[in-house]
């Protein structure tokens, strides 16, 4: 089962994983990271080689916040292709849909990193405009 | 604000710098000088692919930015330059034109640097005493400013604030 590593600016990347747990219930092979104000990049990177390294085997894809914030340039260090994919914005569709999926051996870490990033974009609505398109 | 923002941050170029600074002041040029990342060329692109529409980033080894006539280069608007050390910094400052130029430190956040500016920027002691050399040596102050809405921090405060410190410690 393709491991997931959530790493993001503050709190977040943690309340996320609660919230999707509330959904889906527990879930393993998940480790969360978090960058605060005074974290050192360094260290991050390390914490982070090593949860890559130890689950070489089965592959990882590590959820950031940002594209372009720390947690996600640190994360693209560690891109490798077929064991390590790095999806950003990462919302809470995009958990549920990984959680769901992973246990799909057939999948590859980046096909099931692509998956899980339509699921993310296609989660995102303006209700307005459903509306306005379907019934007003 | 000078024209030229020459920033110290060991994160180079992340969501503060992106929000905070690039966008804030619409640049549209900036320079990432680092040797190691300038001889990567995933790291390169890594960076390069971060940029906001419109902002063009180059990275460049410390020596070609040595040689850099950066007033003629750059003739109009916002420069953001970024080193990621205050090492790097003290190897470049001479080519830096200080009379048009914003120097501040974001993030330097190395565990093991007992002296705190803000949250995200400790510094050790030859560190600091480098910026206070630079700072005076071209009349120059140097702050630490994580955002540019957020108030500045003199660093020779902070100098004087230690050497408090130590006074009252012997």
């Amino acid at each position: 089962m393709v491991n997931i590593v959530i790493l993001t600016h503050g709190l977040f990347g943690e309340e996320l994983f609660k919230a999707s747990e509330m959904i889906v219930g527990k879930q393993d092979r998940v480790e969360i990271l978090s960058i605060q104000d005074g974290s050192s990049v360094h260290e991050i990177a390390a914490q982070l080689e090593a949860i890559v390294n130890v689950n070489g085997q089965y592959g990882s894809i590590i959820f950031t916040d940002m594209f372009g914030g720390s947690p996600s340039n640190i994360s693209i260090g560690f891109l490798d292709s077929g064991k390590c994919e790095v999806v950003s914005g990462v919302n809470l569709p995009m958990l549920l849909k990984v959680f769901s999926l992973r246990n799909d051996t057939d999948l590859s870490v980046h096909e099931l990193a692509l998956q899980t990033a339509k699921a993310g974009n296609d989660s995102i609505k303006v209700a307005g405009e459903i509306l306005h398109k379907d019934i007003l | 604000m000078e024209r030229i923002i020459f920033r110290v941050d060991d994160r180079f170029i992340h969501g503060q710098v992106i929000e905070g600074w690039i966008n804030h002041f619409r640049i549209k040029n900036i320079i990432l000088i680092n040797d190691s990342i300038a001889d990567d060329v995933k790291k390169t692109f890594i960076y390069k692919s971060i940029m906001p529409r419109n902002a063009k980033l180059e990275v460049m080894s410390i020596d070609s930015f040595l040689q850099l006539d950066i007033l003629n280069e750059y003739k109009k608007g916002y420069l953001l330059i970024i080193v990621g050390s205050i090492n790097d910094l003290k190897l470049i400052n001479s080519n830096i034109p200080l009379e048009h130029s914003y120097i501040n430190i974001g993030c330097l956040a190395t565990s093991n640097h007992d002296i705190p500016v803000t949250d995200n920027c400790f510094l050790n002691q030859e560190e600091l005493d480098c910026l206070v050399h630079i700072s005076e040596k071209h009349s120059k102050d140097i702050y630490a400013h994580k955002l540019p809405w957020e108030k500045p921090i003199n660093i020779n405060d902070i100098h004087n604030k230690q050497m408090n410190i130590k006074k009252i410690q012997e």
